[in-house]
């Protein structure tokens, strides 16, 4: 092409541009892609469907109430869950998306595009929640299904446990969004993806650790609820209808805290942490 | 282009703009001012990063508080700082950045190579930018301001951290580009030799207040084409003397300041001062730079 025709065309150009629902859905996806060709998550995402399948082959066979095989593969490694995949997967992502533009500071030309700090907030939480439904949702999803064709393949199976595949869904997304924003609070607050991804482990063990060792010295219940893992099991088991059970230190037992106040204190968990990545991001603009 | 009216932002006990109104005009306007001028902060509130404390802004005949975001598609953004994701190419970065305003992916491809071909960035554009030199970095910063083709760019300090060649590359780039492209410009600096070379208007704000709004061409021209003349006594007589030649006269400390004609003017001068009788002490052309100006609007 000829210059003058190069010129020509940068002269009259006039860009089709989206709209921010657009924006944030690309931002997103292109990350989820790019995260993808990272081994590291391939492998802990193989790992959890390895998990999956092994789960699947011992425990489903013996397994009467068909709920509960979802809440064993959300539970620990001992019990046959993939719980320490999905903290891996979200210390190794959510830990480096939004530290990562903090560091080299393209952080501050993302916020000078037609998007809020909540669009970007959006964005980067929906590209956990992609790899969270690619790791946790699909393999859930495989086990109903194998649940559905051991029942025959009828359709009545379907219709009498349309709550229980419902709650697979729910939960699966519970878990992600809130994984992905502890991960992403500890990403915003620390600035550095190795500092946010132990800050996300300890945010998630430690807790769990302190309140079990309460739990031995006290026996109140109650103290359960001051570690996102349990409120998060709580929670599940409230979902799927099944009575509420906890694990301290490899022993499940069953509680009795009602379903308002776990809910209640996982959606403070919620707004406290996306506060937590706005404010941060708000600062950051003043500061610059 | 821009229309900031009563405009105050403070952060904390801090105000860093004090009631500013301003009128930016279309085309390439100077934003000047020392460091702590505020106009960092209003390059924000123009972008509506920031709400104002008090006081309203336009742009693009858009009200920025009611526009909300979708008005920074319109707006191109060139920041001063580093900002640059050392992991990805030159070209990766500029196309992440044009589908983040919103083009799509092949049109964002398409548009890069065009911006990056006409910053002359060759086959460098490949290579990850952690190995771009200071220049080639500026030019990236650039390219993603004017990559989804705004209507208006603000460039913040662009040839920050440049040498004299990178500098004067890139004011020639800063001009080409956004004539070619029809786009208006707000290059904020403190380096009145940028303003100079690519703005048709300058506008200096001190203290989060606005000092002067003026074209570039007739400020310069206004600066320039002083006689400094130095006379002793009658010294009114000199000065009636040069009325009746018709050159005009001002004071300016001990000296006379008179307006410059060509060089027919000296030859005036020294028939004045005969004719007054006024011993002529001095006389010797001088030019006001607009830094001269610069430095009396900002004290």
């Amino acid at each position: 092409m000829s210059e003058a025709r190069v010129m020509d065309r940068y002269r009259r150009y006039t860009a089709a541009l989206g709209d921010r629902r657009t924006i944030v859905w690309g931002m997103g996806w292109r990350e989820f892609m790019r995260l993808l060709r990272s081994k590291w998550v391939l492998l802990v995402i193989g790992l959890a469907w390895l998990q999956t399948l092994l789960l699947a082959l011992t425990v489903l066979p013996f397994q009467t109430e068909p709920q509960l095989i979802h809440l064993l593969l959300y539970g620990d490694l001992e019990t046959g869950g993939i719980r320490l995949q999905l903290v891996l997967l979200a210390a190794i992502t959510g830990g480096q998306l939004i530290s990562r533009d903090l560091s080299d500071q393209s952080i501050h030309l993302y916020l000078a595009r037609p998007l809020t700090r909540v669009d970007y907030l959006l964005a980067r939480l929906l590209t956990l929640l992609l790899l969270f439904l690619l790791a946790a949702l699909l393999p859930n999803l495989y086990l109903a299904l194998v649940q559905w064709t051991d029942a025959g393949y009828a359709l009545a199976w379907l219709g009498d446990h349309r709550w229980m595949l419902l709650a697979t869904v729910g939960y699966g997304l519970l878990v992600a969004v809130t994984f992905s924003l502890l991960a992403l609070a500890c990403s915003a607050l620390t600035g550095r993806s190795g500092f946010a991804a132990a800050g996300f482990f300890l945010t998630v063990y430690f807790p769990s650790f302190m309140v079990e060792t309460g739990y031995a010295l006290v026996q109140d219940e109650r103290i359960l609820l001051f570690s996102v893992l349990h409120l998060l099991d709580m929670v599940g088991h409230e979902m799927f209808d099944a009575p509420q059970w906890a694990t301290v230190y490899g022993y499940s037992f069953e509680v009795e805290l009602g379903w308002r106040t776990p809910f209640l204190l996982l959606a403070a968990v919620w707004a406290a942490t996306a506060s937590a990545v706005t404010l941060r991001l708000q600062r950051l603009e003043v500061t610059r | 282009m821009i229309e900031a009216r009563r405009l105050v932002k403070q952060f904390g006990a801090v105000t860093a703009l004090a009631g500013l109104s301003v009128e930016v005009p279309e085309g390439r306007v100077g934003l000047l001012g020392p460091n702590g001028a505020g106009k960092s902060t209003f390059i924000k509130l123009a972008l509506g990063i920031f709400s104002p404390t008090s006081g309203s802004v336009e742009v693009l005949g858009e009200s920025v508080t009611t526009a909300g975001p979708t008005l920074r598609q319109r707006i191109g953004y060139m920041p001063e700082h580093d900002c640059l994701p050392d992991r990805l190419t030159g070209v990766e970065f500029v196309v992440e950045m044009a589908q983040v305003s919103g083009m799509a992916r092949q049109a964002a491809i398409q548009r890069t190579h065009e911006v990056l071909n006409h910053l002359r960035m060759g086959e460098e554009k490949y290579r990850p930018i952690s190995e771009y030199s200071g220049g080639m970095r500026q030019k990236v910063k650039l390219a993603q301001g004017l990559v989804h083709g705004p209507e208006l760019v603000i460039l913040d300090e662009p040839t920050s951290g440049l040498d004299p060649q990178a500098r004067r590359d890139m004011l020639r780039t800063i001009r080409t580009l956004t004539e070619l492209g029809h786009s208006n410009v707000l290059l904020s600096t403190h380096i009145l030799h940028d303003v100079e070379k690519v703005c048709d208007h300058v506008i200096i704000v001190s203290q989060g207040r606005l000092q002067m709004v003026e074209q570039v061409e007739s400020l310069l021209a206004s600066l320039e084409n002083w006689v400094e003349v130095r006379v002793g006594e009658p010294r009114d007589a000199f000065c009636k003397a040069l009325e009746q030649r018709k050159l005009e006269w001002e004071e300016h400390g001990p000296a006379l300041r008179v307006s410059f004609r060509g060089d027919e003017t000296f030859g005036a001068i020294i028939a004045a001062a005969e004719e007054s009788g006024a011993p002529l002490l001095r006389m010797e052309r001088a030019t006001r730079a607009l830094e001269d100006l610069y430095l009396e609007v900002v004290k």
